[in-house]
């Protein structure tokens, strides 16, 4: 799959323009790969008519039959043998089924030098060491957690002096561990080096308001310090505030500057992440596009509507994801609009869609799904 | 300003300032002359009388409700409070003198008594069904403690003050607060101050209750329900597919009597396939009468989001979606049976299912089962409905009655007046007989 391989190696990566004629022929080239080898998808395309030479401008990837994300929780539909799966990631979601994506290893290289070109774009590959603090859960036999994981991956990119997690096994759970959370970040400050925050945005909140309630003194780390937060509230979703007030709270607390804070967004399903510009926004990089579809006829809609966020990359060959549906509400806006100087697209996440709290005494099918 | 203590109205923060007081009001509210029904139904009655429904049809239209709904459910709310159904209502639950001493042998006596204090959790789904929560409690001469539901627009308020404005004798009666239900440090107060607790409402709304409330406290739950038609193989099952259609689409299946999955007897797919197109033909003719409306974003959002995955699921032959053009409703076929909740607003799954796994099938779920619309031939009757009471339904009807009731219907099974009074005895000194 040669379009795939060089518009990954396409060096400027949010010239979309640029990387246009890639990006399009990889597109057809993905999804000639994924009928060929994958018969849902077939079945799919030839239902709706569709082949890939109707690709033929960024407006026909409009075409694409869409996947809701939903089918992948409860299905494992494959586009290549079950031997050649290197990795079967999972993300706990805040209800019911989990979602999951298999991955085989071009896939994984490919997203992983996606990654580093994003980090070096933003200006976060250093060689200075540093200290981190890991939002997650510490790892112990047993718990093998997918946030994690990526944090530690992430921890490439800024050599390590010394990792501390935020959750800790206290007794038969786990529990936030402020005290020692608070002795490492003093420990930090003394050697001045930077810091790097790594992980879920709840944790981070729960102890900067730990922080605030304790009266604590404000901590002044190095300037250089860095916050990347990802995977959304999760069941904290009661407490969340607004971004721009998070970061608020850590330039207040922890000196950090609130331009270099940013969040990520990344779902399992889709596998392309997109990390925030220093205006906070996150705009669509060359490897994929983003079409947001009005909520009943899944049209696609322009720019400032709100509706369904749907993704289409060429990224993953193991899992027929081209044109994957998403169970997030988002607003696309025009790229050109944000000061940063990236002129592509960017989306803001209004939230999950269909938690209608619907008025009715009839049994809700958001309560139904035991296991919560 | 539409919290109400001691039937005054009063500010949200003034109730809770006034929550140490409220103790021993009460107490001393406990022993003043009983609160006899009739004085609550003629109070009710010249309510009804005088609401002004041209008025609240048109808050309800406002509200997104259509119309012929609007109409229909001011209808049904206003008849259910005069004379006549109260009194009939009272008599049905409660037998024929309640909270009169009756004799059961020489020297020994009962009679009915309120519970005390009932503190209700107010249901969000039906406007007003708060209120008439609080009428049941005070048909049973309780003092009440509605804790408001969200998104109700003060009108559960508005009709209590109306009451106590009406008959001011029913002051010590009615109390209303607008709190959050997360606000665990007040309601966990209004707990400790109550007899029972009547909670109306999702099974997280009933946990969080059990968890507040000491384990020796009765609860009393009108939990959310769901309800199912179930269809066997007829002659001509035209009529009853015309009345399901009715069910679905009238009521947008937001009623706990409402059906969100057909069954039908059958395990040909193919057989299945036919019963789901002629539903779907009879569910197009009731919507050409009565246009779907516009739904709100996160409502069609989910509708939306449902129907994709039935869909995907079509291409491995799992399940089969029937819709519209306009996307109006959706019967969802699905292949495999089981009892399942559906998006609603006129989107209803449709399974096949041989008689004798029917039960085993319901009793995963006999928590939430309420209604069924039965169509079948006479013959049939007696032992499905055997099945179907024996797994936990309470109410059979035919279809397009589903969410029908008649004066003087058990609630879930209960009579709700009879859960709201106790019953007392007493044994006495010969000496005092009664003669």
């Amino acid at each position: 799959m040669a379009a795939r391989e060089k518009l990954f190696a396409y060096s400027k990566i949010y010239d979309q323009k640029g990387s246009e004629t890639l990006f399009l022929e990889a597109m057809r080239e993905s999804i000639d790969h994924h009928r060929t080898h994958c018969e849902f998808y077939d079945k799919l395309l030839k239902d709706r008519s569709f082949s890939s030479e109707q690709i033929k401008s960024i407006e026909d990837c409009g075409k694409i039959p869409i996947i809701t994300a939903e089918f992948f929780k409860h299905h494992e539909v494959l586009s290549v043998k079950k031997e050649e799966i290197k990795i079967h990631a999972t993300s706990s979601g805040t209800q019911g089924q989990k979602s999951q994506i298999f991955l085989d290893s071009t896939s994984i290289k490919l997203g992983t030098k996606m990654a580093i070109k994003a980090i070096k774009h933003h200006g976060f590959i250093s060689i200075i060491p540093t200290n981190y603090l890991i939002l997650g859960y510490e790892p112990k036999e047993g718990n093998d957690m997918g946030n994690v994981k990526i944090a530690l991956g992430m921890t490439r990119f800024a050599p390590v002096k010394e990792k501390v997690f935020a959750l800790r096994a206290i007794g038969k759970g786990y529990e936030i561990d402020y005290f020692g959370i608070i002795d490492a970040f003093k420990r930090f400050n003394r050697q001045k080096l930077p810091v790097r925050i790594l992980g879920f945005p709840s944790y981070l909140y729960m102890l900067l308001k730990m922080m605030k309630d304790s009266g604590i003194k404000p901590l002044k780390l190095n300037k250089r310090s860095v916050v990347l937060t990802g995977g959304g509230w999760k069941k904290f979703g009661d407490m969340a505030i607004d971004k721009n007030e998070l970061y608020a709270m850590v330039e207040e607390f922890l000196g950090i500057p609130v331009k270099n804070c940013r969040d990520f967004y990344s779902a399992v399903e889709h596998s392309v992440a997109y990390p925030e510009c220093e205006k906070h926004h996150m705009h669509v990089p060359i490897w994929s596009r983003v079409i947001i579809r009005d909520v009943k006829t899944l049209e696609p809609l322009g720019f400032n509507q709100p509706g369904f966020l749907n993704f289409v990359s060429p990224l993953v060959s193991s899992v027929p994801i081209s044109s994957i549906l998403m169970g997030d509400m988002a607003i696309l806006r025009d790229g050109k609009e944000c000061s940063c100087g990236i002129e592509t697209p960017y989306f803001e996440v209004l939230g999950r869609a269909g938690t209608a709290n619907v008025r009715s005494c009839a049994v809700a099918a958001s309560e139904y799904m035991k296991g919560d | 300003m539409d919290n109400i203590y001691r039937g005054e109205l009063i500010s949200k923060d003034n109730f809770i300032d006034n929550l140490r007081e409220l103790k021993e009001i009460i107490e001393d509210d406990l022993l003043i002359e009983s609160l006899m029904p009739e004085t609550v139904i003629e109070a009710a009655h010249s309510l009804a009388k005088e609401i002004n429904k041209q008025e609240v049809v048109q808050q309800l239209i406002t509200m997104g409700i259509p119309k012929w709904a609007s109409e229909e459910y001011v209808k049904v709310t206003i008849d259910s409070i005069d004379r006549k159904a109260l009194q009939t209502k009272v008599h049905s639950e409660l037998g024929e003198k309640p909270f009169v001493w009756k004799t059961v042998e020489t020297g020994i006596e009962e009679k009915e008594q309120p519970l005390g204090v009932i503190l209700h959790i107010g249901a969000g789904n039906a406007l007003g069904l708060s209120a008439f929560s609080v009428i049941e409690g005070l048909l049973t001469g309780n003092i009440n403690i509605l804790k408001l539901p969200e998104h109700e627009g003060g009108l559960s308020s508005k009709i209590l003050m109306r009451l106590v404005e009406i008959e001011p004798r029913l002051k010590p009666y009615i109390y209303v607060l607008d709190v959050s239900s997360k606000n665990n440090e007040v309601i966990g107060k209004l707990v400790e101050i109550a007899n029972a607790v009547v909670v109306w409402g999702s099974d997280e709304a009933i946990r969080a209750i059990r968890k507040l409330a000491p384990p020796y406290l009765p609860i009393i739950e009108w939990g959310h329900r769901l309800s199912f038609a179930y269809f066997t193989k007829q002659e001509n099952d035209e009529k009853d597919l015309a009345g399901l259609a009715r069910d679905i689409c009238l009521t947008d299946q937001l009623y706990c009597s409402s059906p969100q999955c057909v069954f039908y007897e059958t395990d040909e797919n193919k057989e299945l396939d036919n019963f789901a197109n002629r539903l779907a033909k009879h569910i197009e003719n009731v919507v050409a009468e009565y246009p779907s409306l516009a739904r709100p974003t996160d409502v069609q959002a989910q509708i939306t989001w449902t129907h994709e995955l039935v869909k995907m699921e079509e291409i491995l032959e799992e399940k089969r979606l029937i819709t519209d053009e306009k996307k109006q409703y959706g019967v969802m076929v699905d292949y495999n049976a089981e009892l399942k909740a559906s998006p609603l607003f006129r989107n209803i799954w449709a399974m096949p299912i041989k008689r004798r796994n029917l039960l085993g099938l319901l009793r995963t779920h006999k928590g939430h089962l309420q209604t069924v619309g039965l169509s079948c031939d006479k013959e049939e009757l007696d032992e499905l409905s055997n099945i179907l009471y024996a797994a936990g339904v309470n109410r059979i009807t035919s279809c397009g009655y589903m969410s029908v009731n008649y004066s003087g219907e058990p609630h879930d099974g209960v009579y709700a007046l009879r859960r709201y009074v106790r019953k007392v005895n007493r044994r006495v000194n010969k000496a005092y007989e009664r003669k």
